[in-house]
């Protein structure tokens, strides 16, 4: 580019995942960073938000996070997502029931549950539902194997 | 002066010292809830970079031991420590020891002065679990502060420090009551280790005085929930005189389950004490061994209320048990026919009967639910 002597200009929109290139260039969005996908992080421990952001965000994953049941189930049904990863014992909504209004809503993206209740009901309900379930505390490579599996 | 100046005075007085103390108190109020403000932003920076460096080794510049020496710092470590296993951990642990953190807190501990942050450094100490604080921690379960021996022995049984079982049973008969309820939590997270420790210490103290001590040890069996403790209870319960002991081994076999606690429990449901029969009912139910379903619908019919309760309670949570309690319905004893409907509703097969019968699927049996519960409202109103 330098031996050309031209430049290249980027600009980021709002709500708009990727980035674009001036409206002015008459060119499409750049595609490279339209792929990025998009996790859900629902908990209400700090630290398992803040954790997690950290180690999505380094693996190239754009991370929005809930802090408490309620916004989790409101912002699944109002933005879209690639993947949820969802505390079980969180106030205003259980993950479970979070994950069963989003599926009586229409929203079908795949979850994992993160519990560290070990409740056998609950596991097995969650299978069935096709739903991944990771034990509290947890391995981060182990997780991110998981996340990792769901866009494989 | 007069009465009505020196009155006023006074009154004027009591208003200004009455200010100043308003004043000091929110002045105190504004400054703790600034603290607290500020040591959660700063929680919330050491969350983020202990992260950081935790998914990213060597992304951030290395933690000090200035900043080892902030409890803002202790907790974010602390959080973390519970919320990871296996390779973060280990990553913790660098972080751990480049700040010289259980050092800092080593010493805080041994420190006489003051017991705030003695107990502070304690706790942090505990819920790290670092096996170098071990020995530090084993000294201090002979500490003057029964907090800090409580403590400390958490900490020993998160770290699975499994020589320290002996030590802290050696201490628990002069403990207080509550002292050895804590002493117990601890005990009870070393697992199978403690199983034979446990099981040594009360063939040994079962006949002295302190009953309360050896009952808490039985729980802390049960809990673990090793058969290995099976056949050493059941010895027990054949042989101790107290009923308190007696409750406690019924409850632990219960949890622990198996055919080799069945075995002692069909014998103690023929004492004569209801405590001990009511007890091994429910033990029963907690084993979920159907071949006792017999036992339990004959003890539905036994002369004390409680048996029949909990015998009830049982045969809902065992498989084909649910059955037995329809034809409880039918007994002429109306304390079991009572017993058997409201351990049918809390199984839910009332609420589940009504909806069948709303929507004109109702079986027979759901008339005969209904239709008691129904009846007996009308009895009582």
């Amino acid at each position: 580019m330098i031996h050309l002597q031209g430049h290249i200009a980027f600009e980021a929109k709002q709500g708009n995942p990727g980035l674009c290139l001036p409206e002015s260039t008459g060119l499409k969005k750049v595609s490279f960073l339209a792929d990025m996908k998009r996790i859900l992080v629902a908990d209400d421990a700090e630290v398992v938000t803040t954790l997690l952001v950290s180690a999505l965000e380094v693996k190239g994953y754009e991370v929005v996070v809930a802090n408490n049941g309620r916004q989790a189930y409101d912002l699944g049904v109002d933005q879209e997502f690639d993947l949820a990863i969802v505390d079980q014992l969180m106030p205003g909504l259980l993950g479970s029931e979070i994950l069963l209004k989003w599926r009586e809503n229409g929203v079908t993206m795949p979850a994992i549950v993160l519990s560290g209740v070990e409740d056998d009901d609950l596991i097995v309900g969650m299978l069935e539902m096709g739903v991944d379930f990771v034990r509290k505390p947890f391995r981060l490579p182990e997780l991110l194997a998981r996340i990792n599996r769901h866009f494989s | 002066m007069t009465p009505f100046q020196a009155a006023v005075v006074v009154a004027v007085m009591v208003f200004a010292v009455g200010l100043v103390l308003l004043i000091g108190v929110v002045a105190l109020k504004l400054s703790r809830r600034r603290r607290a403000t500020a040591h959660n932003i700063r929680h919330g920076e050491y969350l983020r970079a202990i992260s950081q460096h935790i998914v990213a080794p060597g992304s951030i510049p290395p933690f000090t031991a200035h900043e080892a020496g902030d409890d803002a710092f202790i907790d974010a470590v602390i959080a973390l420590r519970s919320t990871l296993e296996g390779d973060g951990i280990e990553q913790l642990s660098g972080v751990i020891d480049r700040t010289g953190l259980i050092e800092q807190q080593a010493a805080k501990l041994r420190s006489l002065f003051p017991l705030g942050r003695r107990l502070r450094a304690v706790v942090a100490l505990a819920e790290i679990g670092d096996v170098r604080a071990a020995r530090l921690l084993l000294h201090h379960l002979n500490d003057r502060v029964p907090e800090i021996r409580v403590q400390s022995a958490r900490g020993l049984a998160r770290m699975r420090y499994t020589s320290a079982i002996d030590v802290i049973l050696d201490r628990f008969e002069g403990e207080s009551r509550w002292v050895q309820t804590r002493f117990a939590e601890s005990l009870a997270l070393f697992g199978r280790d403690a199983v034979w420790p446990l099981v040594a210490f009360i063939r040994v103290h079962h006949q002295h005085d302190n009953k309360k001590g050896i009952t808490e040890i039985i729980r802390v069996l049960g809990i673990v929930g090793d058969s290995e403790a099976g056949p050493a209870l059941a010895e027990l319960l054949y042989t101790a005189e107290d009923v308190e002991i007696r409750l406690a081994i019924i409850d632990s076999l219960g949890l622990i389950g198996g055919p080799l606690a069945l075995r002692p429990l069909r014998r103690m449901i023929q004492s004569e004490d209801w405590r001990i029969r009511a007890k091994t009912v429910r033990a029963f139910g907690l084993i979920g061994d159907p071949s006792i379903n017999p036992i339990l619908r004959e003890h539905l019919l036994d002369p004390s209320w409680w048996v029949r309760r909990n015998s009830a309670a049982a045969l809902r949570d065992l498989p084909g048990g649910v059955e037995l309690l329809y034809e409880a319905l039918d007994f002429t004893d109306a304390y079991a026919r009572d017993a058997a409907a409201e351990a049918l509703a809390d199984a839910g097969e009332l609420v589940a009967a009504q909806d069948r019968l709303e929507a004109g699927l109702g079986t027979e049996r759901d008339f005969q639910l209904v239709g008691y519960m129904q009846a007996s409202v009308g009895v009582q109103s």
